[in-house]
């Protein structure tokens, strides 16, 4: 068509549509005049005037919001997330798309899970988030690392997993022909993973033979470790999706609960490893059903007994394909394994994921197995049931531990007339408190963003032991001692006393003094005190545990070296290192023989007495142990590293004042590297080590690196001390001087007359900080050529200094120095010679 | 910057610009459908508003800038909508449909709804004879801009746009029908 034309038509029509209804065929008539053509065109759109009325007023976007939001395919080969590079699509799981990706930076493959919109996407970031840390902390063999995730462009959460190239679990036993016992020996090490996530206090809710794959290595790795949490709906607060979900969730694995919707603990694990090792040493499912829709699978899993095992062999080995399957091997024991495993209430299930595998051993070296009786454990188990809580399921893993350490207390207690079994009750609650300790401080080392979770259950444990005081006060003294010490080991010194307090009196009243209990929670007390800086009463709490222990282990222990590094350390801390050298070394020897040379706290024993030695004037004792520290601290486990951090502070410092700058500045380095690995970026310990460049730098002479040192440490201490607290002074007053040496002494001025004025107002008169802060102000006006206000203040510093420190020491000698410069710059030679 | 690029020429500034105006479209899709966010921000004028913040370095921003931007921007959204229209439906066809348990909640408003795909081609029939007009249905029905709007990014008056998109419908409707027929 001519666009002339075109345009006529179009022009036409509007105007037809402009005009009313009424003119309307007069106007075509005008309008098209002879042309018959274009009037059948006009008439031809204006017959579609009520269909057009609606037609396409809504933007083409709102139709196709489904769609898009539906589009499968989140990410594209060759796209960029992070530092993944997306090569391929690998499968889509009922959450979401798996895909295999590059890490470009470490040229390693690695599996892409992205989660599928509309479960909660929102919640599931805020949950992954949460959980990242705990999940990417889990490093065994037998587990596919989670090394991180992200939320993609469009806002999709995803997580990058260690890539397992094999077959999955059943295909590769099918395949291989894998004997009965190469079965049970890989099941075994899944249990081993699993046990070892459940001390972590990871569930992993979603154990199938598809997330187990086996490596060419025969080794197998279980997947999504922790992922199914982060989508359930019990704790994504979207109630109505749980149908989607149970469906979404596997069913064939699920345990009742699990399909009930209701608390999900270790137990659901333990009974999804049970179907699985069903299939395994069956190639069946436990539940036979004709309609496998979830819903009666799910009334399957929560009523039906499953057939025994044997059973089902029996009735399907004819002409088998492997030789394995023998109904008599299965019969009896591994039968009660399995059921054992797959029972419907979780406290008859085995206790643990590392119980079940231990049977599984014992069966194998012909043991008798427990899979029968149940004693013990059954009732502990069945304690906690009935004492559930609703809290998340991974808290209640420990809760579960902390309530069933009241309860095997309580049985100690009650059997007290059978010794033994009172002994071995008493062992159990031990082992449970030290596997605790060991727990929390390896998810928190020291006061690292210490889980609000763990908190959390924390105190409520406090609380719930402290209802135990009128009935059963042993309990509860043993329970708060635990707890005080797992507060020590996340750095909460203020709820680590207040426990151990109640503890110690609770038990002094109960069973008197000379009572493991009363001697080792007023030992943890003196050590809480001393991380308190509460020296006076830590010595007197500590000097009493001391002789506590003692008398109840003279061989030693180490609640003893406890004792003895925490009156030694509030000696030293009190500046008296004479009295308490000797206390840290047998605390040393104790620690190192009860706790292992590689334990935190004999690397904590060493720096102290280097510390001991240093402030005996011993610099090169010291620096021995400091050394000794450090080297043991490089080979330490992660969660110790802290102690490496400060033996390398120390160090650093020492080296500092015998001159040795370039190694100072190494290990100082290292220090605020080790710091910041453990504790993060903001935490008090950088600003602190900071400062000690500062201080290097400056003794060294390279004053402008010494001013941003210092610089960089005023601008973290004010977050964590007061203006009067000593490491703020140190710095204030260290800035002050290092711009005085830099030629910025009117600035540093400021800072000097601070750091005076402020330890005028809290330091009592005649402490040395005065006269020091004054003589450094001294220089500073020296500096300045303000000789007469100068000599006020470096005569009065240096007598000041002099009486308190005596004549030999460095600082009085450095005053005295600066009088002599003073006179001589103001051309007073007689009154310089004086000082000479 | 993307949009300097592509007003000088740059072939690829539009490329670039097609999977971020895409991951925007997709992320209001979600946000839509999860109705977390009130039902205005179903308007693709917001959708392309906020692309448009984010993807322009406000400091340099001309108002040519902006013009051209909506024009793009509508253009490829035209192209989003309409691939995926097609891909959908291949694989209804294709009997690959699968219906999620959460579909009962995603009962959207389809109030004059049409075949994307074919009035796609019917559009691309009407632009040989009136180019201009159907710009106007590219910015207001794909970009979703509203009348003034519009009459910004094409320099001309909101009567003449509101009379280009009434007869465009007209012509549009009429095509479709036959086509259906």
């Amino acid at each position: 068509m001519q666009p002339e034309r075109a345009e006529r038509i179009a022009e036409i029509v509007g105007q037809v549509l402009e005009a009313g209804a009424t003119q309307r065929p007069h106007n075509i008539d005008d309008l098209c005049g002879d042309d018959l053509e274009l009037r059948a065109e006009v008439e031809s759109l204006l017959q579609f005037q009520d269909e057009a009325s609606d037609f396409i007023e809504a933007p083409a976007y709102h139709m196709t919001a489904e769609i898009l939001a539906d589009d499968t395919g989140a990410l594209q080969s060759g796209q960029i997330l992070g530092d993944y590079k997306i090569v391929s699509l690998l499968g889509e799981g009922g959450m979401g798309e798996v895909y295999l990706a590059d890490d470009t930076t470490l040229g390693r493959k690695v599996a892409i899970k992205v989660l599928k919109f509309g479960l909660g996407t929102a919640n599931i970031i805020r949950h992954f988030h949460e959980e990242q840390r705990i999940l990417a902390g889990l490093t065994h063999p037998n587990i596919a690392r989670l090394y991180g995730g992200a939320v993609t462009p469009e806002g999709l959460p995803y997580f990058a997993m260690e890539y397992v190239e094999g077959p999955r679990l059943d295909v590769y036993c099918r395949d291989e022909q894998v004997s009965m016992e190469g079965r049970l020996a890989l099941f075994r090490k899944i249990c081993g993973a699993v046990s070892y996530a459940h001390q972590r206090l990871v569930i992993h809710r979603d154990i199938k033979p598809a997330n187990i794959r086996v490596t060419s290595e025969g080794e197998p790795k279980l997947l999504d470790f922790g992922i199914a949490r982060l989508l359930d709906p019990a704790t994504s607060a979207v109630p109505e999706m749980t149908m989607t979900f149970a469906a979404v969730m596997t069913p064939d694995y699920a345990s009742p609960e699990q399909v009930r919707g209701e608390t999900i603990t270790t137990a659901s694990d333990v009974y999804s490893l049970g179907v699985v090792l069903y299939e395994l040493l069956t190639e069946q499912k436990p539940y036979k059903i004709d309609h496998r829709s979830p819903a009666t699978l799910a009334r399957a899993v929560t009523e039906q007994e499953p057939t025994r095992p044997s059973t089902v062999v029996a009735s399907t080995s004819g002409g088998s394909r492997t030789g394995w399957k023998v109904e008599s091997q299965l019969r009896g024991d591994l039968d009660n394994i399995v059921m054992k495993a797959l029972r419907k209430e979780p406290e008859r299930r085995y206790a643990s994921v590392g119980q079940f595998s231990e049977d599984i051993r014992r069966y194998l070296e012909g043991r008798p197995i427990i899979a029968r009786k149940d004693t013990v454990a059954y009732r502990t188990s069945k304690f906690v049931a009935r004492n559930r809580v609703g809290v998340a399921a991974a808290v209640f893993v420990l809760l579960a531990i902390v309530i069933g350490l009241i309860a095997s207390l309580w049985e100690a207690n009650n059997a007290r007339r059978q010794r033994d079994v009172a002994q071995r009750e008493r062992l159990k609650a031990q082992q449970i408190s030290t596997f605790l300790q060991d727990m929390l401080g390896a998810a928190a080392p020291e006061a690292k963003g210490v889980d609000t979770k763990v908190v959390d259950v924390l105190s409520e444990a406090s609380r719930r032991a402290r209802n135990e005081a009128v009935t059963q006060p042993e309990v509860m003294a043993d329970v708060l001692m635990t707890l005080g010490r797992t507060y020590i080991s996340i750095g909460l010194f203020n709820a680590a006393v207040a426990d151990l307090q109640v503890a110690r009196s609770a038990s002094l009243k109960a069973s008197g003094e000379l009572n493991t209990t009363t001697a080792t929670s007023t030992a943890w007390l003196g050590l809480a005190l001393v991380f308190q800086s509460k020296l006076a009463e830590a010595e007197i709490v500590s000097r009493k545990a001391v002789e506590l222990e003692r008398k109840l282990h003279p061989g030693g222990n180490e609640d003893l070296g406890v004792a003895l590094y925490s009156l030694g350390l509030a000696l030293v801390g009190k500046n008296d290192p004479k009295a308490g050298e000797p206390f840290l070394r047998e605390a040393s020897g104790l620690i190192k023989q009860f706790m292992g040379e590689k334990h935190g706290y004999y690397l904590a024993t060493l720096s102290s007495l280097g510390s001991a030695r240093e402030a005996l004037g011993d610099r090169d004792g010291a620096e021995v142990f400091y050394r000794r520290s450090i080297e043991m601290g490089r080979m330490a486990a992660p969660k110790y590293r802290i102690y490496l951090a400060q033996a390398t502070l120390y160090l650093g410092d020492l080296l500092t004042s015998k001159g040795s700058y370039a190694e100072a500045e190494s290990v100082l380095r290292e220090s605020e590297a080790v710091y910041r690995e453990v504790l993060g970026d903001s935490n008090s310990n950088l600003p602190v080590v900071q400062a000690r460049l500062g201080k290097m730098y400056r003794v060294k002479g390279d004053y402008s690196r010494s001013e941003i040192e210092y610089r960089k440490a005023l601008e973290m201490l004010p977050k964590y001390f007061l203006p009067e607290h000593v490491v703020m002074l140190g710095a204030i007053g260290g800035l002050g001087v290092t711009l005085t040496r830099e030629g910025k002494a009117t600035e540093g001025e400021r800072y000097l007359r601070e750091a005076l004025e402020i330890r005028k107002k809290n330091l009592p008169p005649g402490d040395f900080w005065i006269p020091f802060t004054e003589s450094t102000l001294g220089e500073c006006l020296l500096a300045q050529k303000r000789y007469a206000e100068a000599e006020t203040l470096l005569i009065s510093g240096y007598t000041g200094m002099k009486s308190v420190a005596g004549d030999k020491d460095a600082r009085v000698g450095e005053g005295r120095q600066f009088l002599v410069k003073l006179y001589e710059a103001w051309g007073k030679p007689k009154e310089a010679d004086q000082y000479r | 910057m993307l949009l300097k690029n592509w007003q000088e020429g740059d072939p690829n500034a539009s490329a670039q610009l097609m999977p971020l105006v895409y991951e925007e479209l997709r992320r209001l899709a979600r946000n839509y459908l999860q109705r977390e966010r009130a039902d205005h921000t179903l308007q693709a004028t917001a959708l392309v508003h906020e692309a448009y913040l984010k993807l322009i370095d406000d400091q340099n921003v001309t108002w040519k800038d902006r013009a051209h931007f909506y024009g793009i921007a509508a253009r490829l959204m035209r192209r989003i909508l309409v691939e995926h229209a097609r891909a959908h439906n291949a694989a209804k066809r294709g009997g690959l449909e699968q219906k999620l348990t959460l579909d009962e909640a995603r009962d959207l408003p389809t109030k004059g709804a049409v075949e994307l795909v074919a009035l796609d081609s019917a559009l691309q029939d009407f632009a040989q004879s009136y180019p201009r007009k159907s710009e106007v249905v590219e910015l207001k029905f794909f970009g979703g801009l509203d009348t003034k709007e519009i009459s910004e990014v094409l320099q001309m008056s909101e009567k003449t746009v509101l009379r280009d998109w009434n007869f465009a419908k007209l012509w549009l409707c009429r095509e479709l029908s036959a086509h259906a027929a």
